[in-house]
């Protein structure tokens, strides 16, 4: 299986945390992190993950925001990004589906289904 | 075999390891919002206030389920439904808050005592 790596950003530790925990239950996937602000554009360009799983809600850089400054980045605008939301406004929900990410996927998650649906959203397999 | 359930097992382990460790930061997010709630009974509620608790409940009807709190997760979504909400807020609101509040505290203690 091709080793993954995923840059996980989201302004509470549990949940960056959580997500990491699930994610490394996928044998070759390796969760690396970032908190949210300029951090997050200088690790993808660094560390140049497979994916990135963005918060929505996040002090100073939303998700969305974080998401145009990836885009606007020669050296990220390739790398696919979900957002994860704990909003289920339908303004919300119909803003998010228009900026163009890989996926949109719910909190609260269940982390042992997780992986699955990045996989799904991602095209990748997973055993 | 498969390694799935030894890795779902594991998971939930870690889980719940984390809870333990940051279920203080949870707590805090409650106060918050009991602070809004008997703030808007007593007709004291400021924009700050407000604008603090529903950051608050948005965060935690995103984090509860995940942490097996799902009906944490629903009635902080009513929370966070009642000090969005695009008007001015009364008594009567501070009230359902505050009752929404207990039962929050009541379904975290219930589960986690469980």
């Amino acid at each position: 299986m091709p080793s993954r790596k995923i840059l996980v950003v989201d302004d509470q530790d549990e949940i960056r945390e959580i997500v990491g925990i699930s994610l490394e239950q996928v044998d070759g996937w390796q969760a690396i992190f970032a908190t949210p602000g300029p951090e997050v554009i200088l690790r993808a360009e660094s560390e140049q993950p497979d994916a990135i799983i963005l918060d929505a809600n996040m002090p100073g850089m939303d998700g969305p925001t974080t998401f145009q400054r990836l885009r606007a980045n020669l050296s990220t605008q390739q790398i696919p990004v979900i957002l994860l939301t704990a909003s289920v406004l339908t303004e919300d929900l119909r803003r998010f589906a228009e900026f163009g990410f890989a996926a949109v996927l719910s909190k609260p998650f269940d982390p042992l289904t997780l992986p699955a649906q990045v996989a799904l959203a991602l095209g990748w397999q997973i055993e | 075999m498969s390694e799935a359930p030894q890795n779902q097992t594991r998971v939930k382990a870690l889980v719940a390891k984390i809870w333990e460790q940051k279920k203080h930061l949870t707590l805090n997010s409650v106060a918050a919002i009991e602070r809004a709630s008997s703030a808007l009974i007593a007709g004291l509620l400021t924009p700050e206030l407000r604008g603090e608790a529903a950051v608050e409940s948005h965060k935690l009807a995103g984090a509860l389920g995940t942490f097996g709190f799902p009906e944490g997760s629903r009635l902080s979504r009513l929370m966070e439904e009642i000090l969005t909400r695009e008007a001015d807020l009364n008594r009567e609101d501070g009230e359902h808050l505050a009752a929404l509040v207990q039962q929050l505290r009541h379904e975290l203690d219930s589960v986690s005592n469980s």
